[in-house]
Protein backbone atom coordinates (compact mmCIF):
# COMPACT_ATOMS: atom_id res chain seq x y z
CA UNK A 1 0.00 0.00 0.00
CA UNK A 2 2.97 2.50 0.89
CA UNK A 3 4.28 1.75 -2.79
CA UNK A 4 1.04 2.35 -4.00
CA UNK A 5 0.28 5.74 -2.39
CA UNK A 6 3.67 7.09 -3.31
CA UNK A 7 3.67 7.22 -7.00
CA UNK A 8 0.73 7.97 -9.84
CA UNK A 9 -1.92 5.12 -9.56
CA UNK A 10 -2.69 3.09 -13.08
CA UNK A 11 -6.31 2.57 -14.16
CA UNK A 12 -6.48 -0.96 -12.75
CA UNK A 13 -5.19 0.76 -9.40
CA UNK A 14 -8.06 3.21 -9.36
CA UNK A 15 -10.55 0.75 -9.96
CA UNK A 16 -9.53 -1.21 -7.71
CA UNK A 17 -9.21 1.46 -5.02
CA UNK A 18 -12.69 2.43 -5.65
CA UNK A 19 -13.89 -1.40 -5.37
CA UNK A 20 -12.26 -1.69 -2.10
CA UNK A 21 -14.42 1.24 -1.09
CA UNK A 22 -17.57 -0.95 -1.26
CA UNK A 23 -15.94 -3.84 0.11
CA UNK A 24 -15.18 -1.80 3.45
CA UNK A 25 -18.40 -3.22 5.12
CA UNK A 26 -17.22 -6.99 4.50
CA UNK A 27 -13.41 -5.94 5.79
CA UNK A 28 -14.86 -4.27 8.61
CA UNK A 29 -16.58 -7.38 9.27
CA UNK A 30 -13.54 -9.80 8.47
CA UNK A 31 -11.48 -7.48 11.33
CA UNK A 32 -13.58 -7.59 13.82
CA UNK A 33 -13.71 -11.82 13.70
CA UNK A 34 -9.57 -11.69 13.57
CA UNK A 35 -10.24 -9.47 16.44
CA UNK A 36 -12.26 -12.10 18.20
CA UNK A 37 -10.20 -14.98 17.47
CA UNK A 38 -6.85 -13.39 18.53
CA UNK A 39 -8.17 -10.65 21.78
CA UNK A 40 -5.14 -10.19 22.96
CA UNK A 41 -3.49 -7.88 20.58
CA UNK A 42 -5.26 -5.35 18.68
CA UNK A 43 -4.47 -4.54 15.08
CA UNK A 44 -5.74 -1.12 13.88
CA UNK A 45 -8.68 -1.30 10.65
CA UNK A 46 -6.41 0.72 8.92
CA UNK A 47 -2.81 -1.03 8.71
CA UNK A 48 -5.52 -4.41 8.30
CA UNK A 49 -7.40 -2.86 5.07
CA UNK A 50 -4.02 -1.73 3.65
CA UNK A 51 -2.34 -4.59 3.86
CA UNK A 52 -5.86 -6.61 2.26
CA UNK A 53 -5.05 -3.65 -0.57
CA UNK A 54 -1.94 -4.84 -0.80
CA UNK A 55 -2.54 -8.45 -1.66
CA UNK A 56 -4.80 -7.64 -3.71
CA UNK A 57 -3.21 -5.29 -6.06
CA UNK A 58 -0.42 -7.93 -6.05
CA UNK A 59 -2.67 -10.85 -6.94
CA UNK A 60 -5.48 -9.32 -9.44
CA UNK A 61 -3.33 -6.63 -10.79
CA UNK A 62 -0.10 -7.20 -10.43
CA UNK A 63 0.69 -11.04 -11.12
CA UNK A 64 -2.05 -11.34 -13.70
CA UNK A 65 -0.77 -9.00 -15.89
CA UNK A 66 -3.69 -8.46 -17.68
CA UNK A 67 -5.45 -4.79 -18.92
CA UNK A 68 -8.96 -5.72 -17.85
CA UNK A 69 -10.08 -4.09 -14.28
CA UNK A 70 -10.25 -6.16 -11.30
CA UNK A 71 -13.86 -6.30 -10.96
CA UNK A 72 -15.75 -6.11 -7.40
CA UNK A 73 -16.42 -9.82 -7.54
CA UNK A 74 -12.74 -10.91 -8.43
CA UNK A 75 -11.95 -8.50 -5.26
CA UNK A 76 -14.85 -10.20 -3.06
CA UNK A 77 -13.86 -13.59 -4.06
CA UNK A 78 -10.18 -13.05 -3.15
CA UNK A 79 -11.02 -11.60 0.27
CA UNK A 80 -13.08 -14.59 0.86
CA UNK A 81 -9.64 -16.56 -0.13
CA UNK A 82 -7.01 -14.60 1.48
CA UNK A 83 -6.16 -16.04 4.88
CA UNK A 84 -7.08 -13.32 7.27
CA UNK A 85 -6.67 -14.44 10.34
CA UNK A 86 -2.94 -15.22 9.35
CA UNK A 87 -2.65 -11.40 8.21
CA UNK A 88 -3.72 -10.02 11.53
CA UNK A 89 -1.29 -12.54 13.28
CA UNK A 90 1.24 -10.93 10.75
CA UNK A 91 0.31 -7.40 11.09
CA UNK A 92 0.61 -7.97 15.02
CA UNK A 93 3.57 -9.07 15.29
CA UNK A 94 4.83 -6.32 12.45
CA UNK A 95 3.58 -3.77 15.06
CA UNK A 96 5.84 -4.98 17.58
CA UNK A 97 3.24 -6.46 19.75
CA UNK A 98 4.63 -9.11 22.29
CA UNK A 99 1.43 -10.52 22.74
CA UNK A 100 1.12 -11.27 19.06
CA UNK A 101 4.97 -12.55 18.82
CA UNK A 102 3.95 -14.74 21.70
CA UNK A 103 0.99 -15.94 19.83
CA UNK A 104 3.07 -16.75 16.81
CA UNK A 105 5.87 -18.57 18.97
CA UNK A 106 3.01 -20.55 20.23
CA UNK A 107 1.35 -21.58 16.82
CA UNK A 108 4.67 -22.06 14.94
CA UNK A 109 7.75 -22.46 16.92
CA UNK A 110 7.78 -26.06 17.16
CA UNK A 111 6.88 -26.67 13.44
CA UNK A 112 9.38 -24.27 12.44
CA UNK A 113 12.23 -26.56 14.97
CA UNK A 114 11.29 -29.59 13.46
CA UNK A 115 10.82 -28.70 10.06
CA UNK A 116 14.67 -27.15 10.02
CA UNK A 117 15.79 -29.98 11.91
CA UNK A 118 14.65 -32.83 9.35
CA UNK A 119 15.88 -30.28 6.42
CA UNK A 120 19.60 -29.77 7.54
CA UNK A 121 22.29 -32.52 8.56
CA UNK A 122 23.26 -31.55 11.93
CA UNK A 123 22.06 -29.55 15.37
CA UNK A 124 24.38 -26.56 14.15
CA UNK A 125 23.15 -26.28 10.83
CA UNK A 126 19.62 -26.39 12.30
CA UNK A 127 20.39 -23.82 14.74
CA UNK A 128 22.26 -21.60 12.07
CA UNK A 129 18.40 -21.90 9.64
CA UNK A 130 16.87 -21.15 12.71
CA UNK A 131 18.42 -18.10 14.04
CA UNK A 132 18.39 -16.45 10.57
CA UNK A 133 14.93 -16.98 9.88
CA UNK A 134 14.37 -15.92 13.35
CA UNK A 135 16.57 -12.24 12.52
CA UNK A 136 14.27 -12.27 9.17
CA UNK A 137 11.15 -12.52 10.68
CA UNK A 138 12.01 -9.85 13.60
CA UNK A 139 13.67 -7.71 11.40
CA UNK A 140 16.47 -5.74 13.13
CA UNK A 141 16.59 -3.08 11.04
CA UNK A 142 14.30 -0.03 10.91
CA UNK A 143 14.07 2.71 8.16
CA UNK A 144 11.79 5.24 8.08
CA UNK A 145 10.53 3.95 11.56
CA UNK A 146 9.40 0.88 9.75
CA UNK A 147 10.50 -2.51 10.84
CA UNK A 148 12.19 -4.43 7.85
CA UNK A 149 11.01 -7.80 8.44
CA UNK A 150 10.07 -10.37 6.25
CA UNK A 151 6.52 -10.62 7.55
CA UNK A 152 5.82 -7.46 5.66
CA UNK A 153 6.34 -9.37 2.33
CA UNK A 154 3.32 -11.95 3.88
CA UNK A 155 0.18 -11.43 1.33
CA UNK A 156 -2.44 -14.14 3.47
CA UNK A 157 -2.67 -15.82 -0.16
CA UNK A 158 -1.63 -19.12 1.19
CA UNK A 159 -1.10 -20.27 4.91
CA UNK A 160 1.24 -18.39 7.73
CA UNK A 161 2.53 -21.79 8.28
CA UNK A 162 3.23 -22.23 4.51
CA UNK A 163 5.06 -19.39 4.32
CA UNK A 164 7.64 -20.59 6.70
CA UNK A 165 8.18 -23.37 5.57
CA UNK A 166 9.02 -21.66 1.99
CA UNK A 167 11.06 -19.37 4.52
CA UNK A 168 12.74 -22.09 6.16
CA UNK A 169 13.40 -23.84 2.69
CA UNK A 170 15.37 -20.96 1.33
CA UNK A 171 17.60 -20.14 4.72
CA UNK A 172 18.28 -23.82 4.43
CA UNK A 173 18.78 -23.55 0.79
CA UNK A 174 21.26 -20.26 1.24
CA UNK A 175 23.39 -22.74 3.92
CA UNK A 176 24.23 -25.49 1.74
CA UNK A 177 23.70 -23.33 -1.49
CA UNK A 178 26.76 -25.29 -3.50
CA UNK A 179 25.25 -28.29 -2.60
CA UNK A 180 21.89 -27.85 -2.96
CA UNK A 181 20.33 -25.33 -4.78
CA UNK A 182 22.86 -24.99 -7.57
CA UNK A 183 22.64 -28.55 -7.94
CA UNK A 184 20.20 -29.07 -10.49
CA UNK A 185 21.53 -26.68 -12.55
CA UNK A 186 25.29 -28.16 -12.20
CA UNK A 187 23.82 -31.57 -12.77
CA UNK A 188 22.25 -30.28 -16.47
CA UNK A 189 25.71 -29.17 -17.13
CA UNK A 190 27.32 -32.18 -15.65
CA UNK A 191 24.71 -34.33 -17.81
CA UNK A 192 25.58 -31.99 -20.84
CA UNK A 193 29.09 -33.34 -20.53
CA UNK A 194 28.49 -36.61 -20.23
CA UNK A 195 26.25 -36.84 -23.13
CA UNK A 196 28.68 -35.47 -24.96
CA UNK A 197 31.59 -37.37 -23.72
CA UNK A 198 29.52 -40.58 -24.95
CA UNK A 199 29.30 -38.90 -28.81
CA UNK A 200 33.22 -38.70 -29.60
CA UNK A 201 32.54 -41.65 -32.69
CA UNK A 202 31.17 -38.37 -34.53
CA UNK A 203 34.60 -37.11 -34.86
CA UNK A 204 35.33 -39.85 -36.70
CA UNK A 205 32.43 -39.03 -39.18
CA UNK A 206 33.40 -38.16 -42.85
CA UNK A 207 32.79 -34.28 -43.21
CA UNK A 208 29.39 -35.10 -45.78
CA UNK A 209 27.89 -37.49 -43.55
CA UNK A 210 28.61 -34.55 -40.92
CA UNK A 211 26.99 -32.24 -43.23
CA UNK A 212 24.07 -34.05 -43.71
CA UNK A 213 23.53 -34.96 -39.73
CA UNK A 214 23.88 -31.14 -38.63
CA UNK A 215 21.16 -30.44 -40.91
CA UNK A 216 18.97 -33.32 -39.58
CA UNK A 217 19.93 -32.39 -35.87
CA UNK A 218 18.94 -28.77 -36.55
CA UNK A 219 16.00 -29.74 -37.89
CA UNK A 220 15.32 -32.66 -35.23
CA UNK A 221 16.08 -29.59 -32.14
CA UNK A 222 13.52 -26.75 -33.68
CA UNK A 223 11.07 -29.34 -34.10
CA UNK A 224 10.95 -31.09 -30.72
CA UNK A 225 11.58 -27.15 -29.58
CA UNK A 226 8.38 -26.39 -31.67
CA UNK A 227 6.38 -29.47 -30.15
CA UNK A 228 7.07 -28.65 -26.56
CA UNK A 229 6.17 -24.45 -26.65
CA UNK A 230 2.88 -25.94 -28.47
CA UNK A 231 2.13 -27.66 -25.51
CA UNK A 232 -0.16 -26.03 -22.68
CA UNK A 233 1.30 -24.98 -19.41
CA UNK A 234 -0.07 -27.65 -17.02
CA UNK A 235 1.56 -30.07 -19.77
CA UNK A 236 4.82 -28.51 -19.60
CA UNK A 237 4.71 -28.06 -15.87
CA UNK A 238 3.62 -32.20 -15.85
CA UNK A 239 7.33 -32.68 -17.82
CA UNK A 240 9.20 -30.59 -15.83
CA UNK A 241 8.12 -32.23 -12.66
CA UNK A 242 8.67 -35.81 -13.80
CA UNK A 243 11.48 -35.39 -16.18
CA UNK A 244 13.83 -32.58 -14.86
CA UNK A 245 12.84 -32.82 -11.23
CA UNK A 246 12.36 -36.36 -10.44
CA UNK A 247 8.81 -36.29 -8.84
CA UNK A 248 7.33 -39.50 -8.40
CA UNK A 249 3.79 -39.94 -9.68
CA UNK A 250 2.62 -39.91 -5.90
CA UNK A 251 4.41 -36.73 -5.10
CA UNK A 252 3.00 -35.21 -8.35
CA UNK A 253 -0.69 -37.09 -7.52
CA UNK A 254 -0.66 -35.51 -4.19
CA UNK A 255 -0.28 -31.48 -6.27
CA UNK A 256 -2.90 -32.29 -8.21
CA UNK A 257 -5.31 -33.70 -6.20
CA UNK A 258 -5.94 -30.42 -4.28
CA UNK A 259 -9.13 -28.97 -5.65
CA UNK A 260 -7.76 -25.80 -7.44
CA UNK A 261 -4.51 -26.91 -9.07
CA UNK A 262 -3.39 -25.67 -11.97
CA UNK A 263 -2.78 -29.31 -13.49
CA UNK A 264 -6.01 -30.65 -12.45
CA UNK A 265 -8.05 -27.65 -13.37
CA UNK A 266 -6.78 -27.96 -17.04
CA UNK A 267 -6.97 -31.70 -17.18
CA UNK A 268 -10.75 -32.02 -15.92
CA UNK A 269 -11.68 -28.88 -18.22
CA UNK A 270 -11.78 -32.28 -20.35
CA UNK A 271 -12.45 -35.38 -18.71
CA UNK A 272 -15.00 -33.74 -16.05
CA UNK A 273 -13.32 -36.02 -13.54
CA UNK A 274 -13.39 -34.89 -9.37
CA UNK A 275 -12.27 -36.83 -6.99
CA UNK A 276 -8.88 -38.61 -5.76
CA UNK A 277 -6.39 -38.31 -8.80
CA UNK A 278 -4.09 -41.32 -8.98
CA UNK A 279 -1.07 -42.67 -10.15
CA UNK A 280 -2.32 -44.05 -13.13
CA UNK A 281 -3.89 -40.89 -13.93
CA UNK A 282 -0.79 -38.73 -13.68
CA UNK A 283 0.62 -42.08 -16.08
CA UNK A 284 -1.73 -41.48 -18.56
CA UNK A 285 -1.68 -37.93 -18.38
CA UNK A 286 1.76 -38.25 -19.10
CA UNK A 287 1.41 -40.94 -22.16
CA UNK A 288 -1.13 -38.74 -23.75
CA UNK A 289 1.59 -35.93 -23.61
CA UNK A 290 4.13 -37.69 -25.14
CA UNK A 291 1.67 -38.67 -28.08
CA UNK A 292 1.24 -34.99 -28.55
CA UNK A 293 5.11 -34.22 -28.55
CA UNK A 294 5.79 -36.97 -31.26
CA UNK A 295 2.41 -35.63 -33.47
CA UNK A 296 3.50 -32.30 -32.84
CA UNK A 297 7.36 -33.21 -33.71
CA UNK A 298 6.69 -35.16 -36.49
CA UNK A 299 4.02 -32.21 -38.14
CA UNK A 300 6.62 -29.70 -37.60
CA UNK A 301 9.75 -31.38 -39.54
CA UNK A 302 6.95 -31.49 -42.45
CA UNK A 303 5.78 -28.37 -42.43
CA UNK A 304 8.00 -26.10 -41.26
CA UNK A 305 11.01 -27.72 -42.43
CA UNK A 306 9.58 -29.90 -45.50
CA UNK A 307 11.15 -32.96 -45.13
CA UNK A 308 9.67 -35.91 -46.73
CA UNK A 309 8.22 -39.35 -44.54
CA UNK A 310 11.45 -40.87 -44.89
CA UNK A 311 13.80 -37.61 -44.08
CA UNK A 312 11.67 -37.77 -40.75
CA UNK A 313 12.56 -41.47 -40.18
CA UNK A 314 16.28 -40.35 -40.51
CA UNK A 315 15.82 -37.78 -37.77
CA UNK A 316 13.95 -40.46 -35.90
CA UNK A 317 17.03 -42.06 -36.12
CA UNK A 318 19.60 -40.07 -35.50
CA UNK A 319 17.58 -38.89 -32.46
CA UNK A 320 17.01 -42.15 -31.19
CA UNK A 321 20.83 -43.57 -31.67
CA UNK A 322 22.52 -40.11 -30.24
CA UNK A 323 19.97 -38.16 -28.46
CA UNK A 324 22.33 -35.79 -27.01
CA UNK A 325 23.87 -35.04 -29.91
CA UNK A 326 20.81 -35.01 -32.02
CA UNK A 327 18.87 -32.39 -29.68
CA UNK A 328 22.08 -29.81 -29.56
CA UNK A 329 21.28 -29.78 -25.40
CA UNK A 330 23.90 -27.02 -25.30
CA UNK A 331 21.49 -24.16 -27.68
CA UNK A 332 20.28 -21.29 -25.93
CA UNK A 333 16.76 -21.38 -24.75
CA UNK A 334 16.48 -17.63 -25.79
CA UNK A 335 16.80 -18.81 -29.58
CA UNK A 336 13.88 -21.07 -29.26
CA UNK A 337 10.58 -20.53 -30.27
CA UNK A 338 8.97 -19.03 -27.61
CA UNK A 339 5.55 -21.49 -25.90
CA UNK A 340 2.29 -21.31 -27.02
CA UNK A 341 0.83 -20.11 -23.77
CA UNK B 1 15.08 -43.64 -18.50
CA UNK B 2 16.55 -46.58 -20.09
CA UNK B 3 18.21 -46.06 -23.71
CA UNK B 4 15.90 -48.11 -25.76
CA UNK B 5 18.29 -51.40 -26.34
CA UNK B 6 17.62 -51.76 -30.32
CA UNK B 7 17.77 -48.49 -32.24
CA UNK B 8 14.74 -48.40 -34.76
CA UNK B 9 14.20 -45.05 -37.24
CA UNK B 10 10.86 -45.30 -35.09
CA UNK B 11 10.73 -43.40 -31.10
CA UNK B 12 10.44 -46.10 -28.36
CA UNK B 13 8.08 -44.82 -25.49
CA UNK B 14 11.74 -44.61 -24.04
CA UNK B 15 13.97 -43.23 -26.06
CA UNK B 16 11.33 -40.05 -26.70
CA UNK B 17 11.25 -39.74 -23.07
CA UNK B 18 14.57 -39.00 -22.80
CA UNK B 19 14.75 -37.19 -25.75
CA UNK B 20 12.11 -34.69 -24.12
CA UNK B 21 14.35 -34.94 -20.90
CA UNK B 22 17.03 -33.98 -22.34
CA UNK B 23 15.58 -30.90 -24.16
CA UNK B 24 13.64 -29.75 -21.04
CA UNK B 25 17.06 -29.85 -19.11
CA UNK B 26 18.97 -27.61 -21.21
CA UNK B 27 16.08 -25.27 -22.16
CA UNK B 28 15.79 -24.75 -18.37
CA UNK B 29 19.75 -24.66 -17.94
CA UNK B 30 20.17 -22.16 -20.27
CA UNK B 31 17.21 -20.23 -19.43
CA UNK B 32 18.44 -20.14 -15.49
CA UNK B 33 21.72 -18.52 -16.79
CA UNK B 34 20.31 -16.00 -18.50
CA UNK B 35 18.34 -14.93 -16.19
CA UNK B 36 13.98 -15.54 -16.32
CA UNK B 37 11.96 -12.54 -18.23
CA UNK B 38 9.69 -12.54 -15.01
CA UNK B 39 11.01 -11.52 -11.57
CA UNK B 40 10.78 -13.99 -9.17
CA UNK B 41 7.53 -14.94 -7.45
CA UNK B 42 7.23 -14.29 -3.48
CA UNK B 43 7.53 -16.89 -0.87
CA UNK B 44 3.54 -16.37 -0.44
CA UNK B 45 2.99 -16.96 -3.83
CA UNK B 46 4.81 -20.10 -4.46
CA UNK B 47 3.36 -21.56 -1.36
CA UNK B 48 -0.18 -20.66 -2.35
CA UNK B 49 0.80 -22.14 -5.60
CA UNK B 50 1.49 -25.71 -3.96
CA UNK B 51 -1.40 -25.10 -1.68
CA UNK B 52 -3.56 -25.20 -4.59
CA UNK B 53 -4.86 -21.64 -3.42
CA UNK B 54 -4.42 -19.66 -6.42
CA UNK B 55 -6.43 -18.57 -9.23
CA UNK B 56 -5.93 -19.37 -13.08
CA UNK B 57 -4.66 -15.81 -13.85
CA UNK B 58 -1.65 -16.36 -10.62
CA UNK B 59 -0.98 -19.72 -11.73
CA UNK B 60 -0.20 -19.00 -15.41
CA UNK B 61 2.32 -16.21 -14.00
CA UNK B 62 3.94 -18.52 -11.74
CA UNK B 63 3.94 -21.49 -14.51
CA UNK B 64 5.57 -19.25 -16.70
CA UNK B 65 8.13 -18.59 -14.61
CA UNK B 66 8.67 -22.21 -13.44
CA UNK B 67 9.21 -23.08 -17.14
CA UNK B 68 12.22 -20.62 -17.43
CA UNK B 69 13.76 -20.67 -13.76
CA UNK B 70 15.54 -24.05 -12.08
CA UNK B 71 15.74 -22.42 -9.16
CA UNK B 72 12.00 -21.74 -8.36
CA UNK B 73 10.83 -25.13 -9.89
CA UNK B 74 13.01 -26.74 -7.97
CA UNK B 75 11.52 -25.12 -5.12
CA UNK B 76 7.97 -25.88 -5.70
CA UNK B 77 9.60 -29.28 -6.63
CA UNK B 78 10.94 -29.34 -3.05
CA UNK B 79 7.87 -28.33 -1.27
CA UNK B 80 5.97 -30.82 -3.12
CA UNK B 81 8.27 -33.59 -1.63
CA UNK B 82 8.34 -32.70 1.77
CA UNK B 83 4.48 -32.32 1.74
CA UNK B 84 4.03 -35.74 3.77
CA UNK B 85 6.91 -34.33 6.22
CA UNK B 86 5.51 -30.74 6.60
CA UNK B 87 1.91 -32.38 7.43
CA UNK B 88 3.32 -34.44 9.93
CA UNK B 89 5.33 -32.08 12.03
CA UNK B 90 2.30 -29.85 11.80
CA UNK B 91 0.15 -32.48 13.46
CA UNK B 92 2.13 -32.74 16.11
CA UNK B 93 1.83 -30.78 19.54
CA UNK B 94 4.18 -28.20 20.93
CA UNK B 95 8.03 -28.92 21.86
CA UNK B 96 8.26 -28.08 25.61
CA UNK B 97 10.83 -26.73 28.20
CA UNK B 98 12.60 -24.53 25.40
CA UNK B 99 12.76 -20.88 25.04
CA UNK B 100 10.65 -19.68 22.25
CA UNK B 101 11.80 -18.08 19.34
CA UNK B 102 11.52 -14.54 20.82
CA UNK B 103 13.26 -15.69 23.83
CA UNK B 104 15.61 -17.00 21.61
CA UNK B 105 16.29 -14.47 19.97
CA UNK B 106 16.09 -11.84 22.51
CA UNK B 107 18.81 -13.78 24.17
CA UNK B 108 20.93 -14.42 21.08
CA UNK B 109 20.76 -10.41 20.62
CA UNK B 110 21.51 -9.30 24.35
CA UNK B 111 24.80 -11.92 23.94
CA UNK B 112 26.21 -10.21 20.85
CA UNK B 113 25.68 -6.92 22.41
CA UNK B 114 27.57 -7.76 25.94
CA UNK B 115 30.00 -9.63 23.85
CA UNK B 116 31.05 -6.78 21.18
CA UNK B 117 30.61 -3.86 24.15
CA UNK B 118 33.71 -4.62 26.08
CA UNK B 119 33.57 -1.38 28.09
CA UNK B 120 30.42 -2.30 29.53
CA UNK B 121 30.60 -1.81 33.41
CA UNK B 122 28.98 -4.51 35.30
CA UNK B 123 27.20 -3.47 38.55
CA UNK B 124 27.92 -7.23 39.62
CA UNK B 125 28.97 -7.99 43.18
CA UNK B 126 30.83 -11.49 42.85
CA UNK B 127 29.06 -13.72 45.89
CA UNK B 128 31.67 -15.84 47.93
CA UNK B 129 30.35 -19.46 47.89
CA UNK B 130 30.44 -21.02 51.04
CA UNK B 131 31.50 -24.60 51.68
CA UNK B 132 28.37 -26.80 52.76
CA UNK B 133 29.40 -27.99 56.01
CA UNK B 134 29.19 -31.40 56.45
CA UNK B 135 25.73 -32.80 56.83
CA UNK B 136 23.94 -29.46 55.77
CA UNK B 137 21.11 -30.69 53.15
CA UNK B 138 21.33 -29.23 49.80
CA UNK B 139 18.83 -26.13 49.74
CA UNK B 140 15.70 -26.71 47.67
CA UNK B 141 14.62 -24.14 45.72
CA UNK B 142 11.22 -24.88 44.96
CA UNK B 143 10.07 -25.24 48.66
Amino acid sequence: MNEVSTRRLTAPEVELLRNLGLCLGVLAEKHAQCARVYPDFEVPFEEFRDAVTAAARKSLIEYPRRDAQPSLEDLKQLIGELKLDDLYLALGCLQGDERAWWEFDRQHRSFMERLTRQLVRSDTDADEVIDAVSVELFGTKVINGMRQSKLRTYTARGTLRGWLRVIIMHAATDLHRMTKVEAPVEDLAAASDELSAQSIWTAEESVVTSLVREKYRSATTAALDGALAALEDHEKLLLLYYHVEGLKLREIASIVEKPRSLIRRSFERRSSREGRVHESTIMRWLEKIYKKVLEGFKAELASKHGLKPEEIEICQAIAVEDPAQSINISESSKSLPEGGS
Amino acid sequence: MKPPEHQTSEFTPASLCRLIELRLKARLSAGSSSGSATPHPNEDLINAFVEGELSEAESHYLVSHLMECATCLHLTAELIRHEPLTDEISSLGPIEEQPGLLQRFIGSFANSISSTNEDAVFAYEEKEEVEPAEGDEKPDVDR
